[in-house]
């Protein structure tokens, strides 16, 4: 490729990217070295003292344990789903693009939408679930409060699942639909089942999708905040806590006035720190030669 | 029937099964927010699962009227348009040369842009209103847009840098051959083979930036300038203090998602469909 | 039509003229307001015809309004660090305080209020958010917190208003008997569940306490009997079957909603939800509202108030700040509230300007208030790390049967200590 191509190809991004991104990132993250509020001048250099608070702040472990939950627990569901859809959705199934549409459908709807839908569903006495189990007789489960604290967390993950289970879906059928169909063909042929077409065709061939998709999950899971963050509704519930929705609640006011923009910012560096440590490791962990066909 | 069919009537029943269940829920949960929509608040929450008793349509004239929404609809629409070509222009070929291209650095710039990924863009409220307002370019739609654009371009660039990486060199390789010049291998070669890429790049786009508020709230303050989610946000903020509207919230909801949905499934026809065909061959 | 066209010249020539002596003059001014408000807010209709009056009656001074909603003072960092011209915002008291005030960016109104102005408060509201007698923050939405109730269906099921601790309890097993929950609650709101914890740690220790008990830096003001004492008597609502055994799990606003469904009586929460259920409950619903009761050997008085208030505050690099407090002066005067009262259907702090008639017994509650505290007894504005951080969600956790009022009194105690160690 000349060189001119690969300036001009590049250039008007990577402008972009570092003019408004990069740049007030940077601004940003010089922040996390001051107590500030982030309205005035008033500004106290604190060095790597956020850095320090922030180690021994047990709000933070908490919503680090949350964030590690959603990422591990939910996407073994996630992309365990994920596949499954996709493998029988490219099993030769009648009206594929309609079930398409239909998993991908919740994440085009306003979150507040799909929380307020999910706590009608668990909400005690006129909750869809709680009727269902009645309905089923199943009368100490239809009376548990699946949203009181101690079951919140996992109420929510089965929201954040299904929405998710959708938005990786696509991807991956997107993945496995660049692979030349012919190679199907010749598989069916030889009498392979779907499994081992899957299994021996579909995951390698789209290794590299995979991959993109995990660490995808991976930086969505670290940043993760609006899901949550509506569902816990106005006064979330520190069970519902995500690092990124601890740096929301300390460095804008969203609850209580606390405006610690220092704080928030440094909590804002860790989560950098996560993803960038994310997206090595996958990287890493799954390298594989490319496939070539 | 040979026993092997019935197994393969077995199986088939059960992918309909699990796959038309899912998509059932999905179906169930719009139906849903759409007879909510239709509903008094009232009996929103006295019986949350019944079909409204008389359908009310006032929940959308208020909707519409007092809160703009004709306007918003208008700037979400030329906004995430806008947007969402510019960053296909602009993350495309950079993909493109990320992924395909031979040169130093390569992969330093490739991580370089995909750590982007990794901050949380409340950070960037107070510094990126600082930018903009140097620039004067707060409180306009195009300053919205170009924000747009600079903060998708990581996740743009990384997922098509997989769909470009992942595509046969052979096909590459006979295109020079047959003597096409660097741009015409991208622009009839390898950019009709990444479609099926593209097009989900798209998709996700347009769905992240239909919804995204919280950038447009910091930088949007004239009221006639506001988007789509803007309104809805405000619909939510406004249940504290000024009543809780909740069927007024849903009616507005179905405003923006009816047209997401019909989007979406002329966009997922088109483009995917579309352009596999022509490319995949 | 001559005459009218020859009008409409000499209207046209008016305009102008008055656009040239408008140039001439110094005051001429555009105050630059940010507001909370949403524009469709009936608050914010309210607010644009106060200044449209002001404007008619000053018409050296104009506005313009940026309707920015609840995140105000988030985008007003934004425009602070760009030097864009702001000279009044307004915002939720607490916001405010912990915010813009406490980073001594609101202009010093002390000086610029007129005496009218002084006394045509409520008792206590213009003092409690001053800073050594120096008011920065202007209220005029005044909320209070108070058990709101179904005046019908306290009749229905034969129960009568408390005075004091005891009596609650004993309404609720009355409303009980008769087949309804006396109180509800919202789970996940923290902020709304410790109002039983502060009013009766007020109650028995006067208003403030919950501050000073936080403010002895060894942890020890937890240790106080009374600290206990509140926090078992909220525990002692649950024993008393004052809120259904599945009131855990409702996430807000469903909680709430069971008053408008006639299931519920009430619930302790600020004046605001009547106006949130307005929806719900039709304009024919008695609502009805009173005080946290008394306990028995209490210091603190049942007419003692907490509240949560809405106020302005002018920048201190504002370029008007003079005309922005002559605004403030306009906003508390009785033709401005009376039209905040109409159209933003509110409660107002000015005294004799009646209150819309579902929160009159908010009104009676202000008047009478013997002392103020904020929404929560004020910890949440002095020291909202804190709050948000142990008091809340630990207050939560035991409030709903997590923890024991034990193990509560001693995780404040502990983490008291700790946040003082490192705020030396």
């Amino acid at each position: 490729m000349r060189r001119r191509m690969i300036v001009a190809f590049l250039a008007p991004a990577v402008g972009l990217y570092t003019v408004f991104l990069v740049a007030p990132a940077i601004q940003a993250f010089y922040l996390s070295l001051f107590q500030t509020s982030g309205f005035g001048d008033q500004t106290v250099w604190l060095g790597l003292g956020n850095y320090v608070k922030l180690w021994s702040d047990t709000v933070f472990w908490r919503s680090l344990y949350n964030m590690a939950i959603i990422m591990f627990v939910g996407g073994v569901f996630i992309f365990g789903l994920a596949f499954v859809f996709t493998m029988l959705l490219n099993s030769g199934m009648w009206g594929k693009k309609l079930f398409r549409a239909l998993i991908f459908m919740p994440n085009i709807i306003a979150v507040v939408a799909i929380t307020t839908f999910w706590s009608f569903v668990f909400m005690p006495r006129y909750g869809l679930l709680t009727s269902f189990l009645k309905e089923l007789g199943l009368a100490s489960l239809a009376t548990t409060a699946w949203t009181a604290p101690q079951n919140v967390f996992f109420s929510m993950l089965v929201g954040l699942v299904w929405i998710s289970t959708g938005f990786f879906t696509i991807l991956i059928l997107a993945g496995a639909d660049k692979i030349p169909t012919d190679m199907f063909e010749a598989a069916r042929l030889e009498g392979a089942s779907n499994l081992q077409i899957f299994t021996q065709i579909t995951i390698p061939m789209m290794w590299d999708v995979i991959i993109i998709t995990l660490v995808l999950w991976a930086t969505q899971a670290i940043k993760m905040v609006e899901f949550p963050y509506a569902f816990g509704g106005p006064n979330i519930d520190q069970n519902l806590y995500t690092p990124g929705i601890y740096l929301y609640i300390m460095g804008f006011g969203q609850r209580e006035p606390v405006y610690a923009l220092g704080y928030a910012t440094a909590i804002g560096v860790v989560l950098f720190v996560l993803t960038v440590l994310a997206i090595v490791a996958i990287r890493i962990l799954l390298r594989r030669d490319r496939v070539e066909f | 029937m040979r026993s092997s069919q019935i197994v393969s009537f077995l199986k088939r029943s059960a992918s309909y099964l699990v796959v038309g269940f899912w998509s059932i829920f999905s179906v169930f949960f719009v139906l849903w927010i759409i007879l909510a929509s239709l509903k008094k608040t009232r009996d929103l929450f006295g019986s949350p699962w019944s079909l409204p008793d008389n359908p009310v349509f006032g929940n959308y004239v208020k909707t519409w009227i007092s809160n703009r929404f004709g306007d918003y609809f208008l700037n979400s629409f030329i906004v995430v348009n806008v947007s969402v070509v510019s960053i296909l222009l602009v993350s495309v070929p950079a993909a493109y040369v990320l992924s395909r291209g031979n040169f130093r650095g390569q992969r330093a710039l490739s991580n370089f842009i995909a750590s982007g990924m990794g901050v949380p863009f409340p950070l960037l409220f107070v510094p990126l209103f600082v930018i903009m307002a140097t620039l004067r370019l707060i409180d306009t739609l195009t300053g919205l847009t170009i924000v747009y654009v600079a903060l998708s371009i990581p996740f743009t660039i990384y997922v098509l840098e997989g769909f470009f990486s992942s595509l046969p060199s052979e096909l590459e390789s006979a295109a020079i051959m047959d003597g096409c010049t660097d741009f015409e291998v991208f622009r009839w070669v390898m950019l009709p083979l990444a479609a099926p890429g593209i097009a989900t790049v798209a998709i996700l786009n347009f769905i992240g930036l239909w919804n995204e508020y919280q950038l447009s709230l910091v930088l949007i303050n004239s009221p006639e300038k506001r988007t789509l989610s803007l309104g809805i946000y405000s619909l939510i903020t406004s249940m504290q203090y000024s009543g809780g509207d909740w069927a007024g919230l849903f009616a507005g909801v179905t405003i923006v998602m009816v047209p997401t949905i019909a989007l979406f499934i002329a966009l997922s026809e088109k483009m995917i469909s579309g352009i596999t065909m022509g490319g995949v061959k | 039509m001559p005459q009218k066209s020859s009008r409409s010249r000499l209207a046209a020539l008016a305009v102008c003229a008055g656009a040239v002596v408008g140039a001439n003059q110094v005051h001429a001014s555009e105050l630059v307001f940010w507001s909370v408000w949403n524009e469709p807010e009936p608050q914010a209709v309210a607010l644009r015809k106060i200044m449209s009056a002001y404007s008619q009656k000053h018409p050296e001074t104009s506005f313009k309004v940026v309707w920015n909603g609840r995140q105000n003072q988030t985008k007003l960092r934004g425009a602070l660090q760009a030097g864009i011209p702001v000279d009044l915002m307004d915002a939720d008291a607490d916001q405010l305080a912990g915010g813009l005030q406490m980073d001594g960016l609101g202009y010093d109104l002390t000086g610029e209020l007129t005496g009218e102005t002084k006394s045509a408060f409520l008792p206590g509201v213009l003092d409690l958010y001053a800073v050594k007698g120096h008011y920065i923050q202007f209220p005029y939405i005044y909320n209070t917190v108070n058990f709101w109730y179904n005046k019908d269906l306290l009749k229905k099921v034969g129960g009568s208003v408390p005075a004091t601790f005891d009596e609650l309890l004993s309404l609720c097993r009355t409303t009980r008997k008769a087949g309804k929950d006396a109180l509800v609650i919202e789970g996940n709101v923290g902020f709304y569940n410790v109002l039983y914890f502060s009013n009766y740690l007020e109650r028995l220790k006067g208003s403030g306490a919950v501050v000073k008990a936080f403010e002895d830096k060894s942890g020890a003001g937890w240790s106080d009997p009374a600290v206990l004492a509140a926090a078992k008597a909220s525990r002692a609502v649950w024993d008393a079957g004052c809120i259904a055994a599945d009131a855990p799990g409702f996430q807000y606003p469903a909680g709430q909603q069971t008053i408008a469904q006639g299931d519920t009586l009430g619930e302790l929460v600020a004046s605001w939800l009547p106006t949130e259920l307005s929806e719900s409950t039709g304009k024919d619903f008695s609502w009805g509202a009173f005080n946290f009761p008394a306990v028995a050997d209490g210091k603190g008085k049942a007419t003692d108030l907490e509240v949560g208030l809405l106020s302005f505050m002018v920048l201190k690099n504002s370029a008007h700040p003079k005309e922005a407090a002559s605004f403030l002066n306009d906003v508390i005067g009785e033709d401005s509230q009376k039209i905040l009262v109409a159209e933003g259907g509110v409660g107002v702090p000015r005294r004799g300007v009646a209150w819309p008639a579902a929160l009159a017994d908010g009104q009676t509650a202000a008047a009478n208030a013997t002392a103020l505290s904020p929404f929560g007894g004020g910890l949440t504005t002095a020291y909202p790390e804190f709050t948000s951080n142990v008091l809340h969600p630990e207050f939560n956790k035991m409030f709903l049967g997590k923890t024991t009022p034990e193990e509560f009194v001693s995780t404040l105690v502990a983490k008291t200590k700790e946040y003082w160690d490192s705020h030396k």
